[in-house]
């Protein structure tokens, strides 16, 4: 598939990459969207920024995605970022039990900051450290039930599955927003332009103009 | 792996080269301003953490930027300028270095001109600033710049108590190699200026942090027992940062280094509980480390073996490097408590400076949705370190530690000059290319004079802003 300019996409989504420090969500990010992986990475200090264009449908998706550091210090800058976002990764190392047990704080986190109807998908990291897991694909699986949230485990540096993570969640969003759409077109009060693209960009200045967007927390 | 294509530089840093005698006759201006400094200097304060110096540092930046000392003739001036030091940056015509940013330079200067004259008030005048002074200049006394400049360094330090004040001056401009520890541990005020009190100082406080902080702090926490939540969280976070610390130099991954960093960050922490440890401040200790080994370490940083210093050493070592980094932090640990404000305000500042100075950029990141804190909040929080190869962090903090108790304030002014650096580059960009590039902007290729003509045109701006201070807030 042809790389298509940066500027022609349908949808543009903006997705947020979340969880403790050191549980690979920058390789997640770098795999996804330059594939790249590195052992050596230095920490992320307030949120980094990547974009990538799938497929879905037939539609392009654009996804712009706000990586996020970790500790808890940075939560008053990072959830700032919240704020118009359509999904949200929340990942977890499947080699400690703790970022696991954090999990249940950052979905109060994103209900906290985030819009209703976000999108989330756990994600389990460095499913490639087998003789290391602590945490059973099953206990996060029924997690993820209970919870009604999707769920995947990935490797960045072995690249598994993190296609199909980003595709999967992406793929779902837009179900739902042209689900959305299509019901507004059906209903009596359709907005003429619902349903074309959500275009995040577009929150920025009005975040702006409330000021710094760190002093909504 | 690494994405910043290692460290350039480091060899020329660590590997004997210091002062490599590069000539530039520059015109002198530099926002020089004789009766300006002069009138300052009685206020000047040498204690960094004196919040009554404000403004003192300033005159003293001006002042090293001249080439020292007020009231210094025109062969002490001429040799600042025209070392390796003060870059060429604020002058006008006839500067023959740093062509490849000429023009946003001096647009930067018109605005900053223009701006102190709309800001009036007691800056001095801009055309003062760039007045040509070539008195007593003499192109063969250049050709030995840098050893009178270490002769310089040598007359300040072979003295029974040092002049902080003088030696703020002279170090703003850069410092050699040699007697860059030495020098830092005074400008931070760990080591007396009284020569005859130091060696007592270095035994009591490296003790104290061998015999009593590391096992009431760390010995008793990383041994697990007595351990409360946060403590345990605490050593968690340390634990997952210090192997991401300067991940291109491979002395910070000896055994010895990471242990240091860990019992250096841990203890830092807990001993700060307003902010703890946050990420980051493990990219503040590096210089600290690097410059502090290569008292005891040969040859270019890449090849180094720290344990060849032996424990006790180390141990030392770390000593320094923990004290320094609580002296460095003190002035500065609004940055890193709750929400961060030190940052927020840095970032204000900036913005502020970058709309009086070139209006068009901050119209034109203004218009395409970019705030300043989704690109230049790391900027802030590890001062600059991430966004220069380390041996030019290391040059910067020979003018951070300089600053003393300016530095906050200084901080805003280095960060615009920064960012100004690619002024007409980035009016071409939109919101997303704006991002991808501030987040990695690019300067794996920069040398000295690059980070010198950030930091100069930082001096200039503050220079012409100081009487126009309050629009800050």
């Amino acid at each position: 598939m042809a790389p298509r300019p940066d500027d022609d996409y349908d949808y543009l989504f903006k997705v947020v990459l979340i969880g403790d420090s050191g549980v690979g969500k920058s390789n997640l990010l770098s795999r996804f969207t330059r594939n790249e992986f590195s052992l050596e990475s230095k920490s992320t200090i307030g949120v980094e920024f990547a974009t990538r264009s799938i497929q879905v449908d037939g539609k392009t998706i654009k996804a712009q995605i706000w990586d996020t550091a970790g500790q808890e210090r940075y939560r008053a800058i990072t959830s700032a970022y919240y704020r118009g976002a359509v999904g949200a990764l929340l990942v977890y190392d499947i080699t400690k039990q703790t970022t696991f047990e954090n999990v249940e704080r950052w979905l109060k986190e994103l209900r906290d900051h985030a819009d209703a109807n976000i999108v989330i998908m756990l994600v389990g990291n460095k499913s490639d450290l087998r003789h290391l897991r602590s945490v059973q694909t099953e206990d996060a699986k029924a997690f993820c039930e209970r919870e009604n949230l999707s769920f995947i485990e990935t490797s960045a540096l072995e690249a598994t599955n993190v296609e199909s993570a980003f595709q999967r969640i992406l793929t779902e969003i837009y179900h739902i927003v042209s689900k959305k759409a299509l019901a507004q077109e059906d209903g009596p009060a359709a907005a003429p332009s619902s349903g074309t693209a959500i275009k995040v960009t577009e929150a920025a200045p009005e975040a702006k103009k409330k000021g710094s967007c760190c002093q909504s927390a | 792996m690494s994405g910043d294509g290692g460290f350039p530089g480091v060899r020329s840093l660590f590997g004997g080269k210091g002062f490599p005698g590069k000539v530039r006759l520059a015109r002198k201006g530099q926002a020089g301003d004789d009766a300006a400094s002069g009138a300052a200097q009685p206020q000047l304060e040498g204690s960094c953490d004196d919040p009554g110096a404000a403004g003192a540092a300033q005159e003293l930046g001006d002042l090293s930027l001249n080439g020292g000392g007020g009231g210094g003739g025109g062969g002490r001036r001429m040799e600042a300028v025209s070392s390796d030091g003060p870059p060429a940056a604020p002058s006008g015509s006839g500067s023959g270095g740093a062509s490849r940013r000429t023009s946003s330079s001096q647009s930067g200067e018109a605005a900053a001109a223009a701006a102190t004259a709309a800001g009036g008030g007691s800056s001095p005048p801009a055309d003062a600033a760039i007045r040509p002074q070539r008195d007593g200049v003499q192109v063969a006394a250049l050709r030995s710049m840098s050893d009178t400049r270490i002769a310089k360094f040598k007359r300040l330090l072979d003295v029974q108590v040092v002049d902080l004040e003088a030696l703020r001056e002279l170090t703003w401009s850069g410092i050699p190699v040699a007697l860059r520890p030495t020098c830092w541990r005074l400008l931070l005020g760990y080591l007396p200026p009284n020569r005859e009190r130091r060696a007592q100082i270095l035994t009591r406080k490296r003790r104290e942090y061998r015999d009593t902080m590391v096992p009431d702090y760390y010995d008793l926490a990383a041994s697990g027992v007595d351990q409360m939540g946060e403590e345990l969280g605490a050593l968690r976070q340390v634990a997952v940062d210090v192997p991401r610390t300067a991940p291109g130099v491979a002395f910070f991954h000896t055994p010895q280094i990471q242990k240091s960093l860990e019992r250096i960050l841990y203890i830092w922490g807990i001993r700060h509980p307003a902010s703890g440890y946050v990420q980051g401040i493990n990219d503040l200790v590096t210089p600290f480390m690097a410059v502090f080994l290569s008292e005891h370490l040969e040859g270019p940083m890449e090849g180094w073996s720290p344990e060849e210093c032996g424990e006790g050493l180390l141990l030392d070592i770390e000593a320094d490097c923990y004290w320094c980094l609580c002296k460095l932090l003190d002035g500065i640990q609004d940055h890193y408590t709750y929400a961060q404000p030190g940052i927020q305000r840095a970032l204000f500042h900036t913005q502020e400076l970058v709309r009086r100075v070139e209006e068009p950029v901050a119209a034109h990141l203004e218009k395409e949705g970019l705030q300043f804190i989704q690109f230049a909040f790391r900027w802030v929080n590890c001062l600059l370190l991430r966004e220069v190869p380390f041996p030019l962090a290391i040059r910067l903090w020979d003018t951070y530690l300089s600053e003393g108790s300016q530095l906050k304030d200084f901080l805003a002014y280095t960060l615009a000059a920064f960012l100004l650096s690619w002024s007409s580059q980035l009016q071409t960009l939109e919101f997303q290319e704006l991002i991808m590039f501030l987040q990695r902007p690019p300067t794996s290729g920069w040398g000295e004079k690059d980070i010198e003509l950030v930091l100069s045109r930082a001096y200039m701006w503050r220079a012409s802003f100081k009487g126009a201070a309050s629009h800050f807030s």
